[in-house]
C-alpha cells in the first residue's frame, strides 16, 4: 500500500506532508476538510486532475485530522495506492429514498459482490437518520464483512454537512467504499470513555429521537435533578452529560448526545434513536477517561490485527470529543499514535456520528461521543 | 515567574498557604503544574457532587417506594379479603349442589334433578372463571413499565363492538358512535376500559326498553373528554362515590351478572393513564359515565415545529459553551 497525504489551506495552497511509497495510480482519495473549503470547486478539480482514475470521495467535517496530529480550517487529501485490493465505490442520496434504511439497502445491493471485504462509509451527517441507515448496512450477509465510517460534520455550527464521490460535495450523499479481496486485513475499534453512573432506567416513552419519560417519569425533570447546579447551563452543560442506551440484543452500551431539550414539550433530542423498552443510564466525562478511551479504541484495532502496526488508520471522533477534549485535543491523537507506532499514516475527521460495531462479533451501530478507528494493511 | 497569590485555586488555597512562604516565587512549569492539580481535583470534586447526589435521588426514590409499597400491601389485605369472600360464594354453591347431586343420584328413576344441579354447577364454575379472569387483568394493572402505543379509539371501538358481539345482539341495542380522537396509552387496557363500560351500559338495562348507548367526545385544550352514555337502570346519588371500588355491587348478582370488578378495573386503568372517571346519572334515568385522558400528543404535535429549530438550538448551545 502506498500513501501520500497533502493538506490544503487558504494561505498555502497544496502541501505534500507525508509520503509513503512511490504513489503512481492511486485507486482512493480520501478528502476531509472544513465545509466552506472543501466545497470549493477548485479542490475536487485539483485532486481530479492529479488522480484521474481514482475514486475521490470528500466530506465536510467540524476538524481535521492528519498524521501529526488535529487540524483545523484545511483540507486533508489522502491518497491511497492499494496493491492486492480491488475498489467498488457507490453514492446515493437521501432525497431519491422514503428512508435512510432504503437508502442502506441500495448500497447494500450495489456493493455486495464476491470476496467483498469491508464497506467503509462516508454520510451527510445533517438528512440522514444515522441509526437506520446502519440498520440497513447490518444487510451485507457476507461473514466478516463489516461496516464503519462516519456522518459528515460542519465544525460547531451543525448547518449543513457536504458529502461527494467524483463530483463536488453536495447534501443528502451517502458514499459507500467496498473493498474487496482477502489480502486486505482490516481492523476497527470504537471506544468513548464515558462513565455511566445512577440508577439504570427504562425508556418509557419516546418517538424516534425524542425522549419524553424514563420509568414514567419526565425524564427532562430527572436529568435536571441528576445535573444540579451543572442545570442552569442548560443547554449547553447537556453536552458533558450524554446518555448511555443499551438496545434489546446489545451487550455493550452506546452513547447519545443531547442535541437540544425543549422546555415547552419537556423533552430531550437525541443523536440517535431512543427506542421505548431500551435501558437508559446517565453519563460523565472526564478528559482522562476520553483519552484512554481513544487509546482502547487503538488497543481494539492491534488485537483485531494480530498485533500488526498498521498501514492506514482512518479515526472518525466525535465533535462532542473536540468540545469536551478543548485544547487537550490532540492528545487522544498522540494516544493512538503510541499503539499503532511511527509507520500507520493517520487520516481523519471529527464527525457528527461514527459507525462501527463495537466488537467482532457485533453488528454495527452509529455511535455518538467515541473515537472509531478503521485500520487497513495489505498482506 | 508568578507570585504565590496569583494562584486562582479556591481548592487548593490551603495545601498551597501550608507548602509555600507568602512571598514564595513559583516558576511557570511549577505553576501549570499546580493548575493542571487543581483542575484535576476540581474535576473530581465534581464527579463526587454528581455521584453523591445519584445516591440522594436513589436513597429518595427507595423510600417513596418503600411507602407506596407499603400502602399497596395494605390495599392488597382488603382486596384478598375481598376476594376470598367473593370466591367461596360459588364454591359454596357448587359444594351444595354436589352433595344433592350425591344424594340423588343414588335414587332409582329419572336424573333430571341432577342435570339442573350440574347446570347450577356450572354456572358457578363460570362466574369463577369470569372472577378470576378479572382478578388476573386486575393484578397486571398493577405493573407500571408496560410501554405505551398510539391508539385510534374509533378503531378499538369496532373492536369491542365485535367482542361484545353476542351482548349487544342479544339485547337489541343500538350503539352510536360519534368522532374519536387517536390517543396514547397500553391498548389491551383501553380496550378492557371501553369494553367493561359498554358492557355495562347494554347490561344494566331497563327490561322493558332496549338498551342505547352513545359514545362522544369533547376536545379540551389538555384532555379529551369521553362519554359513554345509556338509557338503563341509572346510579343512585349514593352510590356514586362507590361504583369504582373494587367488590362493591349496586344490584344483586342474580338479576345482573357480574364480577363487581368491572368498573374498579376502569378506574386502576384510568388513574395509570393518568386521567380521570366520574358517573353523571339518576336513577332510573341512564347513565353517563365520563373520563378524561390527557392529550399527551400535544407534547408530540409540537416536536415538528421544535425539529424545525434544532439545528440554530444546537448551534447555539455549542456557541454558548465555546464562549
Amino acid at each position: 500500500m502506498n500513501i501520500v497525504q497533502e493538506i490544503f489551506s487558504n494561505h498555502s495552497g497544496w502541501e505534500n506532508i507525508f509520503q509513503k511509497g512511490r504513489v503512481k495510480k492511486p485507486q482512493l482519495v480520501l478528502v476531509f476538510g472544513k465545509r466552506e473549503l472543501v466545497s470549493q470547486n477548485h479542490v475536487y478539480d485539483d485532486l481530479k486532475n492529479k488522480y484521474p482514475n481514482a475514486s475521490i470521495i470528500l466530506s465536510s467535517t467540524a476538524g481535521e485530522i492528519v498524521n501529526s496530529g488535529f487540524v483545523e480550517n484545511s483540507i486533508v487529501a489522502t491518497a491511497i495506492e492499494f496493491e492486492h485490493t480491488k475498489l467498488k465505490t457507490c453514492e446515493v442520496n437521501i432525497r431519491d429514498f422514503n428512508s435512510s434504511f432504503e437508502a442502506a439497502t441500495q448500497i447494500v445491493s450495489t456493493l455486495c459482490q464476491k470476496e467483498l471485504n469491508h464497506v467503509f462509509i462516508v454520510a451527510d451527517g445533517q438528512l440522514i437518520n444515522g441509526s437506520e441507515l446502519v440498520s440497513g448496512l447490518n444487510q451485507f450477509k457476507a461473514k466478516n464483512v463489516v461496516t464503519t465510517g462516519g456522518l459528515a460534520g460542519d465544525e460547531y455550527d451543525f448547518n449543513q454537512t457536504l458529502v461527494g464521490l467524483n463530483n463536488y460535495p453536495s447534501e443528502g450523499n451517502i458514499v459507500a467504499i467496498g473493498f474487496y479481496g482477502g489480502r486486505l486485513k482490516v481492523g476497527f475499534g470504537s471506544r468513548g470513555g464515558w462513565d455511566a453512573f445512577g440508577p439504570e432506567r427504562m425508556i418509557t416513552k419516546s418517538k424516534g429521537n425524542v425522549l419524553y419519560e424514563l420509568d414514567n417519569q419526565n425524564a427532562l425533570e430527572l436529568y435536571k435533578k441528576y445535573l444540579g447546579e451543572a442545570a442552569e447551563e442548560l443547554p449547553s452543560s447537556a453536552l458533558f452529560f450524554p446518555l448511555s442506551i443499551k438496545p434489546e440484543g446489545t451487550k455493550e452500551p452506546l452513547v447519545r448526545t443531547i442535541l437540544s431539550i425543549c422546555e415547552e414539550t419537556r423533552s430531550m433530542t437525541f443523536a440517535g434513536s431512543m427506542p421505548q423498552g431500551t435501558i437508559a443510564q446517565l453519563m460523565k466525562h472526564n478528559s482522562d477517561r476520553l483519552i484512554d478511551g481513544a487509546e482502547k479504541a487503538a488497543d481494539y484495532c492491534l488485537s483485531d490485527n494480530n498485533e500488526q502496526e498498521p498501514e492506514l488508520a482512518i479515526l472518525i471522533s466525535c465533535v462532542g470529543r473536540r468540545i469536551v477534549l478543548g485544547q487537550n485535543i490532540d492528545e487522544e491523537i498522540e494516544v493512538i499514535r503510541d499503539q499503532f507506532g511511527k509507520k500507520t499514516l493517520i487520516t481523519g475527521f471529527y464527525s457528527y456520528g461514527e459507525i462501527a460495531p463495537f466488537n467482532k462479533l457485533s453488528k454495527s451501530e452509529l455511535h455518538n461521543q467515541t473515537m472509531t478507528i478503521t485500520t487497513m494493511t495489505e498482506i | 515567574m508568578k507570585k504565590l497569590e496569583q494562584f486562582p485555586s479556591k481548592l487548593l488555597s490551603r495545601q498551597v498557604k501550608r507548602s509555600f512562604n507568602q512571598d514564595t516565587v513559583l516558576s511557570d512549569d511549577l505553576f501549570k503544574f499546580l493548575q493542571m492539580i487543581n483542575q484535576s481535583y476540581e474535576h473530581y470534586e465534581r464527579d463526587r457532587r454528581l455521584i453523591e447526589r445519584a445516591m440522594d435521588i436513589s436513597s429518595s426514590e427507595l423510600r417513596n417506594s418503600y411507602r407506596s409499597l407499603a400502602k399497596q400491601n395494605e390495599e392488597l389485605e382488603l382486596f384478598v379479603s375481598r376476594v376470598s369472600h367473593d370466591l367461596k360464594a360459588p364454591i359454596r354453591t357448587i359444594n351444595s349442589f354436589a352433595q344433592l347431586i350425591n344424594k340423588e343420584i343414588r335414587k332409582p328413576g329419572n336424573n333430571d334433578k341432577v342435570l339442573d344441579y350440574l347446570s347450577f354447577i356450572t354456572s358457578s364454575a363460570q362466574n369463577m372463571q369470569l372472577l378470576i379472569d378479572d382478578l388476573l387483568f386486575h393484578a397486571r394493572l398493577g405493573l407500571k413499565l408496560e410501554l405505551e402505543d398510539e391508539i385510534d379509539l374509533n378503531e378499538l371501538v369496532n373492536v369491542v363492538k365485535k367482542n361484545l358481539g353476542g351482548l349487544i345482539e342479544e339485547n337489541e341495542s343500538t350503539i352510536i358512535v360519534e368522532d374519536l380522537p387517536i390517543i396514547n396509552g397500553r391498548s389491551h387496557e383501553v380496550l378492557q376500559l371501553f369494553q367493561n363500560l359498554i358492557g355495562n351500559a347494554i347490561k344494566f338495562r331497563k327490561k322493558e326498553v332496549n338498551p342505547f348507548v352513545k359514545i362522544s367526545c369533547k376536545e379540551k385544550e389538555l384532555e379529551y373528554i369521553i362519554f359513554i352514555e345509556d338509557n338503563g337502570i341509572g346510579i343512585k346519588k349514593k352510590n356514586k362515590d362507590f361504583v369504582f371500588g373494587a367488590f362493591h355491587r349496586l344490584n344483586s348478582a342474580s338479576e345482573y351478572e357480574g364480577t363487581g370488578l368491572g368498573l374498579s378495573i376502569c378506574k386502576k386503568i384510568i388513574d395509570n393513564i393518568g386521567g380521570r372517571i366520574w358517573v353523571e346519572s339518576e336513577f332510573g334515568k341512564g347513565a353517563i359515565f365520563v373520563f378524561s385522558l390527557p392529550k399527551s400528543s400535544k407534547a408530540e404535535s409540537n416536536i415538528k415545529n421544535s425539529n424545525v429549530n434544532i439545528n440554530d438550538r444546537i448551534a447555539g448551545q455549542i456557541n454558548a459553551l465555546i464562549k
